[in-house]
């Protein structure tokens, strides 16, 4: 039927606007700045705007605590998608069987809840959790007669710290998803493989985990990209220290561009990020297809 | 190779009791089809067989042993699912041996069994295929491939050949029972297509609402159903019931209207009140001298003509193997041949012998 008032095209217009001014101001436009901003100077006393080509990209090329912050990023990349996607496989299969229905959405609540939470006030809970003297970790350590553990101040554990909070926050939604996955399997191709004989892990490892593979790959994909924008949690717990021993790329960039306000080496290393996403995500996508044609 | 014995089956879920204690003894060897209207329970019991299903109550035994607590893959079972089931991300090989594969045997003797099952089953071409890329009446032969390649003591059929076209059915159908013949592995086969239950078993199992309602050959069945919904369920078109009672002296005559078929001696004594009488279509037959009865429609199938007409307010249907033509509306003379008919209690649906 035809629309009284404005013809179909108008009206598909009119119902896209909202989300795409949306994207427009929030997305679109900031990053264009950010890439003209990357090629400028910006006086910070003055505002005097100058063109200063590469110079910038440059800069942060050879800064080294760039690449420690590079470094850092990808070491908690590397733990964070293990933890999130792994344990969240591992929950959803432990979860994905026959129980009564209250237990399940009970469970599946349990898990989910840290995700809806902010990560800014998730992380200021367990700053007092890692506390090394009044802390509740230590203190069950100590309970158990073990020492206690410089959860935040010790470089080497600094980053596991930051790691096991993400991994507690965002292990739900990666269950969640996974879950979902194993439930959409169809039941008589697990039920032919009982009858062939495979057994709970045979099951899963020739016939649940092929199938799901898809799923798990987004899994990683998707806690990668999120892996790589770590700001909040790392922020709040060590500030990137001791030293610089956990600051991320983010922490790096907003600490150039609003603690060193200088906006043209912040736009750069954002522009930086943005080409890590993107060759990560790329390389992800291409390994994952390969895996999942087999 | 095996029998398999049901004892006092029963299944239920939560209140809702969907089989009804059922007894069947399948000897080694034979070719079982359960078949029964939707919703009879026939999967769930040949899921039960599987071990798929968990039994409320009752004994299965496999062979010689009981196999109520035994798992499924380790009751010497194969199926084949209406949906074939196969494992997508492996290729048809890889399908087929997976059973060989999680009892260890060795890569060497998985190949050959693989061959031999899929040269029985004309697969050698496709074994290095995935089920994606298959059409739908080679992923059925796969699934059967995947039940031969073990050589198990029995194989289960769930409704196997329902997703294929009409002709690929009847092939399969046949190759099925070639296949049988040649294996001569038990088999317990589900249906809800009279036609497969006729001519592929050697017995017949015909369900209705979690119960037996009668078990025997394809033509025990057809020629002396024990009931009248066996009676109704097999054949096609199906039997013609007329609701009547008995008359004369002696109750020897089937009183239909103000017409009366003479019954076979013997039946009158046993004869309750109200009876039916089951008739299958291709024993009335057109005669003059028959019964006048309104014809309702003439449809003609090329092999044979089936006729529905209207007598005395009841419908039934003739089928014959002449050609024939008469207008709707216009009056026929039927006769039913007493020697193939059938009677049935009113009340309880039972055989009159
Ligand atoms: N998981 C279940 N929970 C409750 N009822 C069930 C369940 N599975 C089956 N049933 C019921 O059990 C009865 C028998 O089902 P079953 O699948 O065995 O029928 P069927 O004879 O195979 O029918 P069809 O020809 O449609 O496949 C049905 O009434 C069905 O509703
Ligand atoms: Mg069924």
């Amino acid at each position: 039927m035809r629309s009284p008032f404005m013809s179909e095209r108008a009206s598909a217009y009119l119902f896209l606007a909202p989300g795409f001014i949306l994207y427009l101001l929030m997305a679109l436009v900031p990053a264009l700045a950010t890439l003209a901003f990357s090629l400028t100077e910006v006086d910070r006393f003055t505002w005097g705007i100058s063109f200063a080509g590469a110079d910038n990209l440059l800069f942060v090329l050879s800064d080294r605590r760039f690449w420690t912050a590079f470094g850092n990023t990808f070491t908690f990349i590397a733990m964070a998608v293990a933890g999130n996607v792994g344990l969240g496989l591992l929950l959803a299969v432990l979860i994905d069987r026959q129980m009564p229905r209250a237990v399940l959405y009970f469970l599946r609540l349990a898990f989910f809840l840290p995700v809806l939470v902010a990560t800014a006030l998730v992380s200021l809970v367990w700053q007092l959790l890692y506390s090394t003297d009044l802390g509740i970790l230590n203190y069950y350590l100590n309970e158990l007669h073990l020492p206690s553990v410089s959860w935040l101040t010790n470089s080497r554990v600094a980053m596991v710290s930051i790691v096991i909070l993400d991994v507690w926050k965002h292990v739900g939604f990666f269950m969640i998803i996974q879950l979902a996955a194993l439930q959409g399997i169809p039941r008589s191709l697990v039920e032919a493989g009982e009858l062939d004989g495979a057994g709970f892990w045979q099951i899963f490892r020739y016939i649940k985990l092929p199938y799901i593979l898809p799923v798990v790959l987004f899994c990683v994909t998707y806690a990668t990209i999120t892996g790589l924008q770590v700001f909040d949690s790392i922020r709040i717990l060590t500030q990137g220290g001791p030293g610089d021993a956990t600051i991320s790329l983010v922490m790096y960039m907003y600490e150039e561009a609003f603690g060193a306000q200088d906006i043209g080496v912040g736009s750069a290393a954002a522009f930086i990020l943005l080409a890590a996403i993107a060759v990560t995500t790329l390389v992800q996508w291409r390994i994952g297809r390969r895996m999942v044609a087999q | 190779m095996a029998g398999v014995e049901l004892r006092g089956i029963r299944k239920s879920y939560g209140h809702l009791q969907v089989v009804h204690g059922v007894d069947l003894d399948i000897t080694d060897g034979e070719f079982i089809v359960l078949v029964g209207p939707s919703g009879c329970g026939k999967s769930t019991l040949l899921r039960m067989i599987a071990g798929l299903e968990s039994i409320s109550g009752g004994e299965i035994r496999i062979g010689p042993r009981t196999v109520n607590d035994v798992l499924p893959g380790d009751r010497d079972i194969a199926m084949v699912f209406q949906n074939y089931a196969l494992y997508p991300q492996m290729t048809v090989a890889q399908n087929m041996g997976f059973s060989l594969k999680m009892r260890r045997v060795p890569h060497a003797d998985i190949l050959r069994q693989v061959r031999e099952a899929a040269a029985i089953l004309g697969l050698q071409d496709l074994l290095d295929r995935y089920p994606r890329q298959l059409s739908g009446g080679q992923r059925q032969r796969v699934a059967m491939g995947r039940a031969i390649v073990r050589n198990p003591s029995v194989f289960l059929f769930d409704e196997p050949l329902s997703n294929l076209d009409a002709k690929l059915r009847v092939q399969t159908r046949v190759e099925i029972k070639a296949l049988h013949q040649r294996l001569r592995t038990t088999t317990v086969y589900v249906t809800h297509d009279q036609v497969e239950a006729m001519t592929m078993a050697d017995r017949i199992v015909v369900m209705h609402d979690g119960r037996i309602e009668q078990v025997g050959t394809p033509l025990e069945l057809y020629d002396r159903p024990a009931n009248r919904f066996v009676a109704g369920f097999l054949g096609s078109p199906a039997m013609n019931f007329f609701d009547g009672g008995l008359g004369g002296a002696d109750g020897s005559r089937f009183v239909l209207g103000n017409h009366a078929i003479p019954l076979p001696a013997g039946a009158e004594r046993a004869a309750p009140r109200s009876v039916v009488l089951g008739v299958r279509p291709e024993h009335i037959v057109v005669d003059a001298q028959g019964v006048p009865a309104e014809v309702v429609v003439v449809e003609p199938t090329g092999s044979e003509t089936q006729i529905t007409a209207r007598l005395g307010g009841q419908t039934f249907t003739a089928a014959m193997h002449k050609r024939l033509t008469a207008p709707p509306g216009s009056t026929l003379g039927f006769r039913i041949d007493p020697a193939n008919i059938h009677l049935f209690d009113g009340e309880t649906g039972a055989r009159i012998p």
